[in-house]
């Protein structure tokens, strides 16, 4: 028989890649090695804001929690929820505080002591890509801070709907603390790696 | 302005048109069915089709152009309703065990198919047939999806890629 199939034109080869279910994730990734001309597609940019558009309800790939474990403590867990999807990954030591657009914030403590001497780190569970965060700047409402709470925001989201976001964009952690008078707050940027205050 | 009529005059029937294929076949089919190719529909708002002209389509042979209109003819109804919004429950389940059972077809027949709807423009038919061979290829291993779609054998060079990627990411071939 001849390849019929693989004579077809690129660009309806794409329409066909764009239907494969994106719940399941391992389906795409099988595809990208099937042939040169099918890996093109599936890495290209602009067929990844095709995909975005075509499924326009992101499936749920699987959720972050925190486990308590004798050995350390607590372990910040990613836990796939698709079919035939992303393997378990886990990061002993820390906390996850909270995720947007993909990436979690966590935290670890080395000690009781104030927010500067926690270690945070951004994590992107799917890619499997993690990034430091350096020290909270000085300040001297650290000592009196009694709540605080830090969020990472998706800064190359230009459109609301974050549709066109890709991994490896930048992003923006903002800390927020307050002690009995006073709050303080400061923005880490991956863009020019460091913490802004005020 | 002269906007052409939707009939022909003909006591309300509706206005028929005549395609050639490429194997010269002529198939008379209604106007409003092969207004589903917006490259037809062009042609039909000026005029073309009608009487013993006929629409020449040279890249389609009577086989497939008798399967496209098939499809066409199925789902001119709803298309006319402007995508159905009215049409109930029944209307669209019965389409969609058509579509079911249209598709479920020989892969040159799928091939050729494809080919037309995207020659002709016809964006349901299109999308139905890539979504048929997006479900053939889910849940394949990449090997068997190239078996499926009749590719050749591998080269050693491409063999030994998937091998790489079968150990680097296992968790997906589990």
């Amino acid at each position: 028989m001849v390849a019929l199939m693989q004579t077809l034109m690129e660009e309806l080869v794409e329409e066909i890649l764009l239907r494969l279910p994106p719940e399941d994730a391992a389906c795409l990734l099988r595809a990208s090695i099937v042939c040169k001309i099918w890996q093109r597609i599936l890495s290209d940019h602009a067929f990844h804001h095709r995909y975005r558009e075509f499924h326009r309800n992101p499936p749920m790939l699987g959720f972050i929690c925190n486990v308590e474990c004798a050995n350390h403590g607590i372990i910040a867990r990613f836990v796939p929820t698709a079919s035939s999807c992303l393997p378990h990954d886990d990061r002993p030591g820390w906390r996850a505080l909270n995720a947007r657009h993909g990436r979690v914030i966590l935290h670890r403590v080395p000690k009781q002591s104030s927010p500067r001497d926690n270690d945070f780190i951004v994590w992107d569970p799917i890619a499997g890509e993690h990034w430091e965060l350096p020290k909270l700047p000085l300040h001297p409402y650290y000592t009196s801070i009694a709540e605080w709470n830090v969020w990472v925001l998706c800064a190359t989201g230009a459109t609301w709907n974050h549709l066109h976001c890709h991994p490896g964009g930048h992003f923006l952690v903002v800390f927020v603390g307050k002690n009995s008078s006073k709050m303080f707050s400061c923005v880490y940027s991956s863009q020019s790696h460091a913490w802004n205050g005020t | 302005m002269a906007a052409p009529e939707s009939g022909d005059g003909n006591n309300g029937a509706a206005r028929m048109v005549t395609l050639i294929s490429s194997d010269n076949t002529r198939f008379e089919v209604e106007a409003a069915a092969a207004s589903l190719s917006q490259t037809l529909q062009l042609t039909i708002l000026d005029g073309g089709g009608g009487g013993g002209d006929g629409i020449p389509l040279p890249n389609v042979d009577s086989a497939t152009l008798s399967k496209v209109l098939e499809y066409c003819i199925k789902h001119a109804p709803a298309a006319a309703n402007g995508g159905a919004p009215n049409a109930t429950a029944v209307d669209r389940a019965e389409l969609e065990r058509f579509d079911n059972e249209f598709v479920n077809i020989d892969q040159s027949v799928l091939y050729s198919l494809i080919m037309a709807a995207h020659n002709l423009e016809i964006e349901g038919l299109q999308s139905l047939v890539a979504k048929k061979v997006a479900d053939m290829i889910k849940g394949k291993s990449p090997m068997e999806i190239r078996r499926t779609l009749g590719f050749p054998d591998p080269t050693p060079e491409e063999q030994a890629e998937m091998n790489a990627h079968m150990l680097e990411y296992g968790w997906a071939y589990e």
